[in-house]
């Protein structure tokens, strides 16, 4: 069976889109791998590559933004940094419909707006957590850096949260599943991705940890003990960076 | 008494007095609106994060911590009393303005809940306390979360300081009546644990909000029922004295006669007792309304679904016509779901289906609601018969007089098949 793969960046997701939509059969669900997530998926023996091309998407933007307005842009964004739902094909179900109902986006009663609504509601709770879950390293005479691997693509929508926390600090946020990086060194801010990211680091030499995970021992209430509930909490999938859990 | 000295390591303080200060419950970071310094570190303005956690599952967003354990009260109930032969320790306000800072650079915490035992006395310790604040606020240019306990009998400029500080203040109440902590907490009375609270409120008055300040009660330490304590909690809401009241079940730490002797703390009282204030404060219901003819709230439902029990009149609510406020009050639809139904009214007819889809959990609703005049309980299914005679139970025989005159006011509304048949 055909695949189709693109390769993971905001541009290539729109040549998707657009690739799927002029094809007009949305009743055939082909399989859709993001390169940058799934870098395995090149070894498949049948498989389509979908170019990115920046003049295609820009102009498949642009025929949205007339169709639906200005909001269609961020909506769109927002759905390719839910790079795990899969949810490709509900949000072309939803473009096709709302051609023709302009309002489907509030239409709660939509199966396929359902999913999109669910996802969007997923991908905040995920940044959310990240809020507190993300822990900063200190490396000696270097600066603050935290590596963590987020459920969906949240990078780009939770740094603005500590550049407003710490305007004043340098420090460098790694997505190390996608291998995206956020550096905020000197007040400036970047982000980029970056391909064959090895970088080992001793991330345990930090004099605070031993700290840290005394007060969070201790503040436990021993006739209140769950685990049950602090796991539903803080999945494992998350303590990979909490020193709290090592 | 065991004093850890001064030249003890920090790792040994911080423990000792992280542990002396677990038992205090109101410890969430509400988000704030204090001006922040533009080089400084940190902000406020989100509200509910939460940075781990802990073994309890209960959630970790301040350094919890008390500037010292030594305390000269001798609360029966507290860890820290006087008599108790526990390792001491104080931490000077340098170090733990370090340390908070350190902890906030990691994204280990959200802000600092400072709270003390009162050493020497109610000033000096409040100023030592003031001292941390300000090295936070001045020196760090923290712009972050700071929840401070305000100590019973310091004076009036000390509490307006630390008032314009920290982002909320908070005073325990401990005891819900004057003749508890008379018993328990002989150097306390209702009148000075309360003072401060009113300082800040007087402070607040011109802004008719209600004042950024917390407290907390214990629960099942003395003989106080569910009535009076909520009866309290309701009278600092309508006062606008405090934003939120917390509820700590008991724990036994200490030995004394005049504690209770407890199998297992009260914590599910504990969990009823937020859920009835969630009540009072999130879905418009009044005090008299949560409480039948007993004064306590009962433990084996939650007291929305208790309400209900008593209240079938009101019910069945019609899915498609409610209001918001009516679909509240329905057992097991909160304000998201009910926002949910009137949303997806507007966008067609509801449907069993259409409610599965928007997630909404008919589990216990089902017996409340019609959909188009129809119910969506079947009354042949053995296991919600089960549900129903177990509720039932519980209610006695009053209760079934009242269920079976509802089951036939409905029945003679021409509904599709009967509720209950007894």
């Amino acid at each position: 069976m055909e695949s189709l793969i693109y390769d993971g960046t905001f541009v290539g997701f729109l040549n998707l889109l657009h690739y799927l939509e002029t094809r007009q059969d949305l009743t055939r669900h082909i399989p859709i791998w993001n390169k940058r997530l799934h870098p395995e998926a090149k070894g498949l023996l049948f498989y389509k590559e979908i170019p990115s091309d920046i003049e295609v998407a820009y102009k498949y933007l642009e025929v949205l933004i007339k169709l639906f307005g200005s909001h269609i842009k961020d909506k769109l964004f927002l759905y390719y940094l839910c790079d795990t739902a899969k949810i490709e094909w509900p949000l072309l179900k939803v473009i096709g419909k709302a051609r023709e109902k302009r309002n489907i986006w509030q239409d709660l009663t939509d199966e396929d707006i359902i999913k999109l609504q669910a996802t969007e509601r997923e991908f905040y709770r995920e940044r959310h957590r990240f809020y507190g879950l993300l822990r900063f390293f200190q490396i000696p005479e270097g600066p603050l850096i935290a590596p963590f691997e987020p459920k969906f693509n949240v990078l780009p929508k939770l740094y603005p949260h500590f550049v407003r926390r710490f305007p004043r600090e340098n420090f460098i946020i790694v997505d190390v599943r996608r291998k995206l990086v956020f550096t905020h060194l000197q007040g400036v801010n970047q982000l980029f991705w970056v391909d064959g990211l090895e970088v080992e680091l001793d991330l345990k030499g930090d004099p605070f940890i031993s700290l840290w995970r005394d007060f969070f021992r201790e503040i436990a209430v021993p006739e209140r003990v769950s685990f049950k509930r602090q796991r539903s909490r803080v999945p494992l999938r998350v303590r990979k960076f909490l020193p709290e859990f090592w | 008494m065991q004093v850890i000295k001064k030249e003890s390591s920090t790792e040994l303080v911080l423990k000792i007095l992280a542990n002396s200060a677990r038992y205090d419950n109101s410890c969430s970071s509400s988000g704030g609106r204090r001006e922040s310094h533009p080089y400084g570190i940190g902000n406020s303005h989100l509200a509910g994060i939460c940075h781990t956690w802990s073994a309890d599952g209960r959630c970790v967003s301040l350094l919890k911590i008390l500037q010292t354990n030594i305390c000269k009260n001798n609360c029966k109930y507290c860890i820290c009393r006087r008599d108790n032969d526990v390792p001491r320790a104080l931490l000077q306000p340098e170090e733990l303005a370090k340390i908070t800072i350190e902890f906030y650079r990691r994204n280990y915490i959200e802000g600092l809940f400072l709270s003390s035992g009162i050493y020497r006395d109610p000033d000096y310790t409040m100023e030592l306390m003031l001292r941390t604040v300000k090295i936070l606020r001045e020196r760090y240019l923290f712009n972050g979360y700071i929840h401070l306990k305000l100590i019973p009998g310091a004076s009036r400029e000390l509490v307006e300081e630390a008032f314009s500080l920290a982002d909320r203040v908070s005073s325990n109440l401990e005891l819900s009546t004057e003749e508890s902590l008379r018993r328990l907490a002989p150097e306390k009375s209702l009148g000075l644990l309360m003072k401060p609270l009113e300082i800040v409120r007087e402070i607040y008055k011109e802004k008719l909000r209600k004042a950024p300040a917390s407290t907390q009660i214990i629960i099942g330490a003395s003989p106080e029922s569910d009535k009076t304590i909520l009866s309290l909690a309701s009278e600092l809401y309508q006062k606008k004295i405090v934003r939120r009241v917390y509820y700590s079940a008991y724990i036994p730490v200490n030995k004394d006669k005049d504690l209770p002797a407890i199998a297992e703390p009260p914590f599910l009282r504990e969990h009823r007792l937020y859920q009835a204030d969630w009540l009072l404060r999130f879905y418009g219901f009044k005090l008299e309304e949560l409480f039948g003819e007993e004064e306590n709230l009962p433990l084996e439902m939650d007291p929305k679904l208790s309400w209900a029990l008593r209240n079938l009149d009101f019910f069945p609510v019609e899915l498609t016509r409610a209001s918001f406020e009516e679909l509240i009050r329905v057992p097991g639809i909160g304000p998201i779901s009910a926002k949910k139904i009137i949303q997806a009214r507007r966008f067609g007819e509801l449907s069993e289906e259409t409610l599965k889809k928007l997630r909404i959990s008919l589990k216990r609703a089902k017996y409340f609601v019609t959909l188009r005049g129809k119910l969506l309980y079947r009354a042949n299914r053995r296991t919600e018969r089960a549900f129903l005679n177990k509720q039932l139970a519980l209610f006695e025989d009053k209760g079934k007089e009242s269920f079976a005159l509802t089951g036939s006011l409905w029945k003679a509304s021409s509904m599709m098949e009967p509720l209950w048949d007894f």
